[in-house]
């Protein structure tokens, strides 16, 4: 039983990390209709932006809202220079422009930062202990984060204007557009929110794996895309239920079945899942 | 015909050149994760090739030392010993490392180079070769037998007493994995066989899983072999699952680098292996240090002293077989490894280049002993060595025993 609750702890953690990225992502797909694979780069840069800034002195929670506004910025900027630009020469040019972003901005963490790893300024906690249950810290903290940032963006997204704006857009952007929406503003607020949630997903993603590595984000983008695909893509909510999905799926998997294909078991899951509901769970729009 | 005669000509002033020059291949990885050991590496080879050259070079010729980067990977070992051997035509080679060695091995014993490698500890050399594979670093065998000797035996632990609980980790990787059969087998010659002994896959995000199954036995002390980086996440899993055990700890881990990884707090206590200068080379060794201080601003760093003494055997070889006028190939330099580093009657006993070279020259045979220790190749070119058992005190690893080459028998 302990192991058991130790293991959904676990898989709620993980699902909260891939959640927080994963909305990101289907933010800026869910406005823009592409996939951005250069979005793994904007967690990358989030955590080392934060392990900078603790290192100038900050805590790391004051860290971790400034990496979040520095990297969303530099999304806006990036994608006022490079995709926008292209946005109606089709999906093949947005793909390979942002493949290409990818590899220019984990090169550049590697040069700025070497490849050795760096450690991410989070102390080790030992665990509470309620009888003969163990319960991690991290998890609870990652949860518990990630938690108040998917509300945050829920309440953004139903009670704001911008919010609204955002969601008309996705429907239809024509006539969002028609209807005297500045479609130039919501692009850019989404690119904003997009690399600044991509940003903590980093620093969470730091939080569990202790070590930064350039290639870090990279490796996460994989698990990323099979929770968006999964939960619908371009629906934000549909991204947090298809997260959690697959944290689930990774941590019991690799508990219950096999230590090393914990990954695999997740993407069983979204094979599944689509072959029953090719569109995902629900449907691709806010 | 222009173009020809361009051809020949260019094809005449390489052969030339060549002629007043013998390539040594380093063999190392110098991009990747493993740079930093191809960084340890060359400029303790440079700064013996320099001297080496400034006494006027061997048999008319100065030494040039060629990098064939392995990537610490078995592909790319294996294309950067091709280009070094055929291409670049070295006559001998400093490495490779037990990480890219499956690629390149026979290779080398197929085009009869002969190899000293400064830095492969893979069980996978104990018997390979007998004629062309050599290393001035002891066997993951010696290793593997020397944390067990210290985790069974207190009083090279600096407490009251030995560790009766123990779990083995091993990252599933060639330069890991050979220390599990020693470290089992060892374990058991000295009456504590282990609890449980696992691979685990390297490179992972999480190790939670690997580690409750660890921590399922209730251990008192974990030997984990692995890169600094999971070996960092594997001590943060158990940390944070409540395990209030000891580790023990390879080379890679026995490091100031790594104390700031994994944090202070984490590895507190904990034990790492070292391979170290036999105490008799002391005296030697800080010389060296200051040597190479002096050459390259920086401290000898790990394999710093195996290449010292892998950089003297083959150049050493290399004056032998060049005294009384004779050709410097890649089969007289293997030839003459070990009667410059054998024990024998009436040897002279030297213990770097310059005097060696003077006493070679000078008609003699020489015995050459290095900052690892004897090197005394055996039948397969393996060295002994001592270990240093260390155990990080107040943030900074400190040498606790050294277990000596015979305890290790």
């Amino acid at each position: 039983m302990t192991a058991f609750l130790q293991t959904l702890i676990f898989g709620l953690g993980t699902g909260a990390v891939i959640s927080v990225g994963a909305v990101g992502l289907s933010l800026s797909y869910g406005v823009t209709r592409f996939i951005n694979f250069s979005y793994g780069e904007l967690l990358t840069l989030g955590a080392y932006l934060a392990f900078v800034a603790v290192s100038l002195g900050l805590s790391l929670p004051v860290a971790s809202l400034l990496a979040m506004v520095v990297v969303g910025l530099i999304g806006v900027v990036l994608a006022r220079l490079l995709f926008d630009p292209i946005l109606h020469r089709g999906f093949l040019s947005l793909l390979v422009t942002s493949v290409g972003l990818a590899f220019v901005l984990q090169n550049a963490v590697r040069m700025i930062f070497g490849s050795s790893p760096t450690r991410f300024p989070l102390p080790p906690l030992r665990p509470w202990r309620i009888g003969a249950l163990i319960v991690p810290k991290v998890p609870v903290l990652v949860i518990v984060i990630a938690a108040l940032a998917m509300a945050c963006v829920h309440l953004l997204l139903r009670y704001t204007r911008m919010g609204k704006m955002m969601r008309a857009t996705s429907d239809d952007a024509a006539l969002a557009k028609a209807s005297g929406i500045v479609t130039g503003r919501v692009l850019a607020t989404t690119w904003f929110l997009s690399a600044a949630i991509a940003a903590l997903g980093g620093v969470l993603l730091g939080m569990t794996q202790i070590a930064l590595q350039p290639v870090m984000g990279w490796g996460f983008l994989l698990v990323v895309f099979a929770a968006v695909l999964l939960g619908g893509i371009g629906n934000p909510y549909g991204a947090m239920l298809g997260a959690l999905i697959v944290g689930l799926g990774i941590e019991f998997g690799a508990a219950y079945l096999a230590p090393d294909y914990g990954h695999a078991f997740a993407f069983l899951l979204l094979v599944l899942v689509l072959l029953l509901r090719p569109k995902g769970l629900l449907r691709g729009s806010f | 015909m222009k173009r020809i005669v361009m051809l020949l000509l260019a094809l005449v002033s390489g052969l030339v050149m060549a002629q007043g020059t013998i390539s040594i291949g380093l063999l190392l990885p110098f991009t990747g994760q493993y740079d930093w050991v191809g960084a340890n590496v060359q400029p303790v080879a440079q700064m013996i090739a320099d001297d080496a050259n400034a006494s006027g070079g061997i048999g008319g010729a100065q030494i040039r030392l060629l990098q064939g980067d392995t990537e610490g990977t078995v592909d790319a070992g294996f294309t950067a010993a091709q280009k070094l051997i055929n291409a670049d035509g070295v006559v001998a080679l400093i490495g490779p490392t037990s990480l890219s060695l499956a690629g390149s091995q026979q290779l080398i014993v197929d085009a009869k180079v002969p190899m000293v490698s400064p830095t492969a500890g893979t069980t996978a050399l104990d018997s390979f070769n007998t004629q062309y594979v050599f290393r001035t670093v002891p066997s993951d065998s010696l290793g593997g037998r020397a944390v067990a000797r210290a985790a069974t035996d207190a009083q090279f632990l600096g407490r009251d007493s030995a560790f009766k609980k123990v779990v083995l980790m091993v990252a599933n990787a060639p330069a890991m994995v050979s220390f599990q059969a020693p470290i089992e087998k060892s374990m058991t010659d000295f009456g504590t066989p282990l609890l449980d002994s696992f691979q685990f896959t390297p490179d992972k995000p999480s190790y939670r899983t690997e580690v409750q199954q660890a921590l399922a036995l209730d251990p008192d002390l974990i030997v984990l072999v692995a890169t600094p980086e999971d070996s960092a996440r594997v001590m943060q899993a158990a940390f944070q699952a409540g395990y209030e055990g000891t580790w023990f700890v390879t080379q890679d881990q026995t490091t100031s680098d790594y104390i700031a990884l994994a944090t202070p707090q984490l590895v507190d206590g904990i034990y790492g292996l070292e391979e170290v200068a036999a105490p008799e080379s002391a005296g030697l060794y800080d010389a060296f240090a200051a040597q190479l201080k002096a050459f390259d601003g920086k401290e000898p760093q790990i394999f710093g002293t195996n290449t010292y003494d892998a950089m003297n055997v083959v150049l050493l070889a290399m004056v032998r077989a060049a005294r009384d006028g004779g050709e410097i190939t890649r089969a007289t330099v293997a030839a003459n490894i070990r009667p410059v580093t054998d024990a024998g009657e009436g040897k002279v006993v030297v213990h770097e280049y310059m005097a060696g070279k003077a006493a070679l020259l000078a008609g003699k045979e020489i015995d050459y002993q290095g900052l690892v220790g004897p090197i005394d190749f055996d039948a397969f070119g393996n060295i002994t060595a001592p270990f240093a058992i260390k155990r990080v005190v107040d943030g900074a690893w400190q040498t606790v025993a050294i277990v000596p080459a015979a305890a290790l028998e």
